[in-house]
């Protein structure tokens, strides 16, 4: 058998193992369940912002929409120098507005606001973001449970416009399933900040949110879980985000994200296959280092694959131009020539991943029909993801400056 | 939030579905590897007894009149080269996808190139001692050299396009493992692939679609 099957082979076999792990998840483990508040506890939100003008109002507004006791929910934007209008229109609001004389990035800015608040529990929320009504409410009835450090909330693609971003709003949807199920067993590192809520202490005594890193809130999820605090998701607290719009948009963003998650990966590698960290050290830490790796092989055997069929399909045409197209059209051949162990296990894969997708659809409550999106998604955007990481891998071996 | 033992519950449950699904495959693989196998064995079985059949024919028929006896062997003549191109074909797929283990390979190929020249022989003879009208193509080919590759794709335009009545055998010229294409190979002094030999005239090296059809 050639080696590219083989390989294909053990990826097939490998992502089929991790997707019926996470499909044992799923009916095997059961979310935190949220308890009624007697007491409400005082939240504080943070909002840190810089350059957010087109942003910052809609924000505020739904934070202020939230059903969330008002004398209970104390409200402090962070204008980190923004050379627009984001300082001024905070201000209109009757929100607590600090302002940073010079820029000091959002990690010290929330660290900022973090000493000032007064709230049992902190919130973070972007200030491209927006919160629906009850998602405060939502989060806090967990923090019934004393061993909860964090709860996300369910990240949203808030109205998108164009394809791209209808790509990344299936993504988000799939996101809120992998953070529900990343939460049942413990592993939850991808915190973010659509609206992402701590126990105020627990982040002091932290030290608060590293100001040197691009990725703040990756970095929290993976102390946290470093210093073996709970954290889990809530999929009714719903969050909105803008999300990038181009490729370029998409490329920088992701390129920052990827760096990010590279460089916490080297700085809490002491979790890695460390029993101590339970499931994140054994199970999650190396699978996210195997996940990056999975893709790029795979796209290394579909270019491959792809050069292949275009260096025999141009053999072909040298030899006998356009007659070789309907030479070649001989089904039997076709399927008589096919790895049938291989595509049962794509195959089972592949249904495994239509019932995630389904899944994903009904817990995010997300528009289950966009069929485009959702191809394009599935066979397609994955290799966009690649050439992300790459990039991401590329960048960190040049040691090129991390920038937001 | 899973507890340590559920965590182990659920490992060996994905890894017990993953083995499940594995060996099915593997299964269906097989039967399917199988049925391939044994798909080409019976067409060349059947090709053997076609060929059998028409040795014994004529056999019987030597006792007539050499023009009795071609106008009845002609009618037959075109049965015994049909298939085997196609089986030709399926046979070099699987090589290239390396779909068979190589012994039931290297088996199905040599009785493929046995049966390939035992039905080249019949009709060479008939073609000379009836003067029937129909070219007689032996393809001597490199798996591997993209020159043999490309004759493969003529040879299959010109089979498919009738551009007349030509009978093609390919014959892989580093097939060592049967000593009667060494023999062959010796007879007609082929040194490289593709190396074809049109009606008993050897031409070595690629030749396009009109150089051959201006040859027949």
């Amino acid at each position: 058998m050639m080696i590219n099957y083989i390989i294909a082979f053990i990826i097939s076999l490998f992502s089929l193992f991790i997707a019926f792990f996470w499909f044992n998840v799923l009916y095997f483990t059961e979310p935190t369940k949220r308890k009624q508040l007697e007491n409400f506890p005082l939240v504080s939100v943070i909002v840190p912002a810089y350059n957010e003008e087109e942003g910052i109002e809609k924000t505020i507004k739904s934070l202020l929409n939230s059903n969330y006791p008002k004398e209970k929910l104390e409200i402090v934007v962070v204008d980190d120098c923004s050379k627009d209008r984001t300082l001024e229109l905070a201000k209109k609001y009757p929100i607590t507005v600090l302002h940073n004389e010079v820029n000091i990035g959002k990690g010290a800015s929330i660290n900022r606001a973090l000493k000032v608040v007064k709230g049992e529990l902190v919130g973070v929320v972007d200030a491209d973001s927006s919160i629906s009504d009850d998602a405060i409410l939502r989060m806090v009835e967990h923090f019934g449970d004393k061993e909860i450090s964090s709860v996300v909330s369910a990240m949203k693609v808030d109205h998108p416009r164009n394809l791209l971003e209808r790509i990344q709003r299936v993504e988000y949807a799939l996101g809120i399933l992998m953070r529900k199920l990343l939460g049942n067993i413990g592993c939850l590192f991808l915190l973010h900040g659509g609206l992402t809520m701590y126990r105020t202490k627990i982040l002091r005594r932290l030290g608060g949110f590293d100001e040197e890193t691009i990725t703040e809130d990756f970095e929290m999820g993976m102390r946290l879980l470093s210093k073996k605090y709970k954290i889990i998701a809530e999929d009714d607290a719903i969050s909105y985000t803008s999300v990038p719009s181009s490729l370029k948009a998409l490329w920088s963003q992701r390129i920052r994200w990827y760096r990010g998650q590279i460089m916490h990966n080297i700085q809490y590698r002491k979790m890695l296959l460390n029993k101590d960290y339970g499931m994140m050290g054994l199970f999650q830490f190396p699978l996210n280092i195997l996940f990056p790796l999975t893709l790029m092989t795979t796209l290394f055997l579909s270019i491959y694959g792809l050069f292949r069929a275009f260096y025999v399909n141009l053999v072909g045409f040298e030899a006998v131009g356009i007659d070789f197209i309907s030479s070649n059209l001989d089904m039997k051949l076709f399927f008589y020539s096919l790895n049938y162990q291989l595509i049962f296990i794509v195959l089972s894969l592949l249904l495994l991943s239509i019932y995630f997708m389904y899944k994903a659809y009904y817990i995010s409550r997300e528009s289950i029909w966009a069929p485009g999106s959702l191809f394009i998604f599935v066979f397609m955007y994955p290799y966009l993801i690649v050439t992300h990481w790459f990039g991401a891998i590329y960048k960190e071996i040049k040691r090129e400056k991390r920038k937001w | 939030m899973v507890e340590k033992k559920y965590f182990r519950h659920i490992l060996i449950t994905s890894l017990l579905f993953t083995i499940f699904v594995f060996i099915g495959g593997v299964i269906l693989g097989w039967s399917l590897d199988n049925f391939r196998e044994n798909d080409l064995l019976n067409t060349l079985q059947q090709n053997e007894l076609d060929t059998d059949s028409y040795l014994t024919e004529q056999q019987f028929l030597s006792k007539l009149p050499l023009v009795e006896r071609c106008e009845l062997s002609e009618i037959r003549s075109s049965v015994l080269s049909e298939e085997l191109r196609e089986l030709g074909k399926l046979l070099n797929k699987y090589e290239e996808e390396e779909i068979l283990d190589e012994s039931s390979y290297n088996y199905l190929k040599r009785k493929y190139f046995l049966l390939e020249i035992k039905t080249y022989n019949i009709l060479r003879d008939l073609k000379t001692n009836c003067r029937l009208d129909y070219d007689l193509i032996l393809f001597f080919y490199d798996p591997r050299d993209v020159d043999s590759k490309k004759q493969g794709y003529v040879l299959d335009i010109i089979s498919e396009n009738k551009t007349g009545d030509v009978r093609i055998f390919s014959l892989d010229r580093e097939f060592t493992e049967d000593p009667l294409l060494e023999v062959i190979k010796k007879y007609y002094n082929i040194t490289l692939g593709p190396t074809l030999v049109i009606n008993e005239n050897k031409t070595e090296g690629f030749v396009p679609v009109d150089e051959i059809i201006g040859k027949l």
